[in-house]
């Protein structure tokens, strides 16, 4: 059977996807303050989100 | 490509950290928005927040070379982060009518983020082309 999923192919091209989808995720959380993801992300970036032109109380 | 892109990656984070603390200082300069956290405090979130901003643009960067979506790098980053930025910011204008007491959308702060994302953009594009130029190692 042919081998379908070659250990390089995930080193080179799936770990850096999810790194970027992961990052990705947080780079949400962070802008719009969810709370409710991650607790206290609202304020620890609270400037940080201003100061970047997204919306916020 | 893990190599390309740990190289990629490492330039898009010093890119978002330059580029938090440049947001940092062009706020404090404007005075569009007043800092209500510690100098301390949000040089930590400015450096954090930044670097994260940094790497997924780069991210998107190293697809959009991989794809040939773009020639320039420069040009192609400037692209990149305007585009990011403007999901983030289209995301936020949703959030804002669903729960326009919660979200509020200032337009001062909205110029000033279009502006800080060009100039994103610019960084990681010359620092990538620095790389290039320069056959730096992952």
């Amino acid at each position: 059977m042919e081998k379908v999923i070659d250990r390089d192919v995930l080193w080179s091209l799936a770990v850096p996807a999810l790194v970027v989808v992961a990052l990705a995720f947080a780079l949400a959380v962070i802008a719009y303050g969810a709370d409710s993801v991650v607790p206290g992300a609202h304020d620890a970036f609270h400037d940080f989100r201003h100061m970047i032109g997204m919306p916020c109380h | 490509m893990t190599n390309g892109f740990i190289r990629i990656a490492s330039a898009g984070a010093l890119a978002g950290v330059l580029w938090g603390w440049l947001a940092l200082l062009a706020g404090s300069l404007t005075g569009i928005f007043m800092l209500e956290a510690g100098l301390l405090e949000s040089v930590a979130s400015f450096t954090v927040g930044g670097a994260i901003f940094g790497v997924v643009a780069a991210g998107f960067i190293a697809v959009g070379l991989r794809l040939r979506l773009f020639r320039r790098i420069v040009v192609g980053s400037i692209v990149v982060s305007l585009g990011l930025w403007l999901i983030l910011r289209v995301g936020g204008a949703a959030l804002s009518t669903m729960d326009a007491g919660r979200y509020h959308a200032l337009t001062l702060e909205t110029a000033q983020g279009l502006i800080l994302a060009l100039c994103l953009g610019v960084i990681i594009g010359f620092l990538l082309r620095y790389q290039e130029n320069n056959d730096v190692p992952a």
